[in-house]
């Protein structure tokens, strides 16, 4: 049957759309709905307490502290991550900085370290029995700083964060038109006051899309702040669950971090419509000029070095002491091959689950358009932004409630991680779809094959490429994840994640250490993988 | 209006490479006040990165480069481009997209200036009066250009650099532009380098034209001068249409296929001769055929084999005389003739160029 294009595709240039069929639009509409579950059953869940009483939670004064400590948290972490990530951007790419191609991978590698495992490392280094402890106490010193609190919070998101705004940055100044720093020096200024005139402003929107980045990590992180005992929302919503009857106030603060997280996203996409500093058009390919440092060259060497040695070089050194001193204490590592083997499994059938529901709506994206596409699309995206910790939590009051056979069971947790990272598959498989010429399906149905084995036979081979990167980088998302991971596996069904999480909570650093490497050294691919695409532009 | 302040630019024996490649190689160039020279050549040969050296963007070699009295570049001093008090236009305008115009234009201006009426004079004298308050993007490229301009020469520079002023407008714009700015920088008296590869936009502009090829300045002169006594045969096609025939000559004139045509400079021997196609004529009959006629409206100009196989190009009036295939007899009219010795093999590197 041949297609006809519709009216709307007539209007638009491009290929025609044409309606897509019923089953793709109902499969599209049950995966969006699956992606709006866990917001609309928290709602659910949270108005059985009725109005009053969440209106008085959700002003009452622990959760005014709530809100004060996590605003202050992700306020100052996104501040220091941004006074270190533009004076690294700049040395890294417009300086003669001594080994600046090895600074550009280095400074952006700490990406690599989950928060929590870093929150691992530093309480292993800095905590009481830990390693600084250890040294110090046949000199006689009974107790540290605390490492504990805000102070600790505040120290591991930075460190693991800045790259965020580190890479968005860097993007942004290699994008930079020379000639416009050549005309401001023409009319008079000098250096320095180029960069704060004519560069600064132009980086001004990547700054601010790293900063919101930073920020919503912040907000939703659990696995940090919750080990370095920090009050915040995520931590807050933990321990109301565990620990208390009534898990319906826990509902009300997941709903209340919702507003905050919603408040933050909206501050994204304004800042993203806002003026962005194109080049006015196309000029010489001339390559950025180069500043010489000067007399600053070896301080500023040395400040990189000490970043790195701090973000990067300590960790790996109270990871792998912890684990030498585990194998010399005799820990057995059969348990860490029992981790990875259920966080293999947990995230290959996570990943598997993603593409399968990723599919219907990056069809329906990439091939139909329409308002439909966008629908489920923001749908699923919605359910992207949200806490890990806030999805669980929805899901265990549904498993609990209304679906029992499902609760604490593999299929519970598979859902979440869908939620969580369909967008990861979709953005990627959409991609692939885009480059698919329609004409190939349309030679496909002209030779007498429909719709469905054309899809199976031709689109879904072309766009391998596109669903085996989804898969990759939703596997690997699921084997860091934390939250989820901890409040909606089965009982009994560790993952690398929890038990770095459940160890260095209880202390037993040498536990935590070979699952800590082990997801260090997994999280490297996807960050080998970034950085050499940075190095090709 | 605005001051106009003039000054002397003086380049003396420049070099520079770039790692082993050599771009400028000894240029000398001296720019009177208030005048205009174009640096005219193709791609490759130099030409920008002479002007960025005397901005101050690229930094030479050996040699020295001075601005009215000062010494911007030699003698273990270089001036940083701030400091040079040179205004320049980048090919691509380099506006900078986060200010409105008249923070463009007033950017190269103290505090004080900015405040006073200096900023809505230069936008005055390019002609974009009151629109200050825009932005750079949603204007057109003339209008962008001007106000790349404005904002050079707002801070009264004693020398103006244009790179390219006007390769990126579109063709249909360009000659409205280049008439509109050659009012302007006659009515400024500013010194002007500007820098191009289209013959035409030197000769209109320039008060002296450089022709530079592969790092050197082959000819400098007044255009007049460049067209009428080329120094090679390369520089005689590259500044305009030109027959170049080879002859013998026996001193005071040569036979050539066209006849017999004095020559300005005795020469005996192989030469190469110049012939303009405007000052060769056409007689109907004879062993010539014209080949091609390609009409432009205000003239014609007629490809005619002559006799030996040679391809002579030959412009006549307006309406076209002949057609393609009438028997014709090419004819000399003009001047006594440049003229230039063959020497052997001896291929000038760069004779094969053209843009």
């Amino acid at each position: 049957m041949l297609a006809i294009p519709d009216r709307r595709g007539l209007r638009h240039a491009g290929p025609a759309r044409r309606r897509p069929r019923p089953i793709l639009s109902l499969a599209a509409i049950g995966v969006a709905a699956l992606a709006l579950l866990p917001l609309g059953y928290l709602l659910v869940r949270s108005s059985e307490l009725g109005l009053d009483r969440v209106l008085q939670i959700a002003v009452s004064e622990r959760v005014r502290g709530l809100l004060f400590r996590t605003g202050m948290l992700a306020v100052s972490v996104t501040a220091s991550s941004v006074a270190l990530a533009v004076p690294l951007a700049w040395l890294t790419v417009r300086t003669d900085l001594p080994l600046r191609r090895f600074w550009v991978v280095a400074t952006a590698l700490p990406l690599a370290i989950p928060t929590y495992v870093g929150g691992f490392a530093f309480i292993g280094a800095l905590g009481p029995r830990g390693i600084l402890q250890g040294w110090l106490e046949p000199l006689g010193v009974q107790s540290v700083p605390s490492v504990y609190g805000f102070r600790g919070a505040w120290l591991v998101l930075t460190l693991f964060t800045y790259p965020y705004v580190l890479l968005t940055v860097r993007a942004a100044l290699r994008r930079l038109d020379p000639s416009l720093e050549e005309a401001s020096r023409m009319l008079g200024h000098g250096r320095w006051s180029t960069f704060r005139r004519v560069v600064l402003p132009q980086l001004r929107p990547s700054i601010t899309a790293g900063s919101l980045l930073v920020a919503l990590y912040t907000l939703s992180d659990f696995g940090a702040v919750s080990m370095l005992r920090f009050d915040s929302f995520t931590r807050a919503i933990f321990v109301q669950y565990r620990a208390s009857l009534d898990r319906s106030t826990a509902a009300v603060l997941g709903m209340v971090l919702v507003g905050v997280t919603l408040v933050v996203l909206s501050g994204e996409s304004a800042a993203r419509r806002s003026v962005s500093y194109h080049r006015l058009h196309g000029g010489g390919a001339r390559a950025a000029p180069t500043s010489p440092l000067g007399r600053w060259r070896w301080p500023a060497f040395l400040a990189l070095a000490a970043l790195v040695t701090v973000a990067l070089v300590v960790p790996l050194a109270v990871i792998t002491t912890w684990l030498a001193r585990g194998i010399e204490a005799g820990e057995p590592l059969r348990l860490t091959t029992t981790l990875i083997g259920n966080s293999l499994r947990a995230s290959a059938v996570g990943a598997i689950a993603s593409v399968v529901a990723a599919w219907p709506i990056a069809v329906l994206s990439a091939r139909h358009g329409g308002w439909l596409g966008r629908l489920t699309e923001g749908a699923c995206w919605a359910g992207h932004s949200l806490p890990g910790v806030v999805v669980a939590l929805s899901l265990v009051f549904f498993g609990a409630r209304v679906a029992p056979g499902i609760y604490q069971t593999h299929w519970l947790l598979t859902l979440a991680y869908v939620v969580l990272f369909l967008p990861q598959a979709l953005g990627a498989i959409r991609a692939s779809l885009l480059q698919i010429s329609p004409r190939v399906e349309e030679a496909s149905r002209l030779l007498g094959r429909g719709s469905m084995i054309t899809m199976l036979r031709v689109v879904a081979p072309l766009a391998r490429p596109g669903i085996l990167a989804g898969g990759a980088l939703v596997f690997l998302t699921c084997m860091k994840e934390l939250p989820a991971t901890l409040l909606l596996a089965p009982t009994g069904y560790p993952t690398l994640a929890t038990q770095v999480w459940s160890a260095t909570s209880e202390a037993f650093f040498a536990r935590a250490a070979a699952p800590a490497l082990a997801l260090v050294l997994l999280s490297s691919i996807p960050m080998a993988v970034l950085v050499l695409r940075e190095r090709e532009h | 209006m605005l001051n106009s302040s003039a000054g002397t630019i003086e380049v003396r024996d420049l070099t520079k490479r770039f790692g082993r490649q050599p771009v400028l190689r000894g240029i000398d160039l001296e720019v009177a006040p208030r005048s205009v020279v174009a640096l005219l050549g193709p791609s490759g040969c130099g030409k920008t990165t002479l002007l960025r050296a005397i901005a101050g963007l690229e930094r030479p070699d050996t040699g020295t480069i001075s601005v009215g009295e000062t010494t911007v570049f030699g003698a273990g001093v270089d001036v940083a481009p701030e400091r040079r008090r040179i205004g320049m236009v980048f090919q691509d305008w380099a506006l900078f997209p986060h200010l409105d115009v008249a923070g463009n234009v007033g950017y190269g201006l103290s505090r004080k200036e900015r405040s006073g009426p200096r900023v809505e004079d230069a936008l005055d004298l390019v002609g974009l009066g009151g629109l200050g308050a825009r932005q750079p993007g949603t204007l057109s490229g003339g209008q962008q250009q001007r106000v790349a301009l404005a904002r050079a020469i707002a801070p009264e520079p004693s020398v103006l650099l244009l790179d390219e002023p006007f390769s990126n407008l579109d063709t249909s714009l360009r000659v409205q532009v280049r008439s509109e700015i050659h009012q302007l920088l006659a009515e400024l008296g500013i010194t002007t380098i500007f820098v191009t590869h289209d013959q035409e936009e030197a000769f209109v502009l320039g008060d002296r034209v450089a022709v530079m090829a592969a790092g050197t300045i082959v000819q400098q002169s007044t255009p007049a001068d460049l067209y009428a006594r080329p120094a090679t045969p390369w520089v005689a096609q590259f500044v305009g249409d030109a027959n170049l025939v080879g002859a013998s000559s026996d001193g005071a004139q040569a036979s050539t296929v066209v006849g017999v045509v004095p020559l300005a400079e005795a020469r005996s021997g192989a030469v190469t001769i110049l012939l303009r196609p405007e000052e060769l004529r056409l007689r109907p009959g004879g062993d010539a055929v014209v080949e091609l006629v390609e009409y432009y409206g205000h003239d014609t100009v007629y490809l005619v084999r002559a006799p030996g196989g040679l391809q002579l190009r030959v412009r006549a009036g307006s309406a076209p005389e002949h057609q393609r295939g009438d028997a014709v007899t090419v004819e000399y009219a003009g001047p006594p003739a440049v003229s230039y010795a063959v020497v052997g093999d001896n291929e000038e590197p760069f004779a094969s160029e053209g843009i």
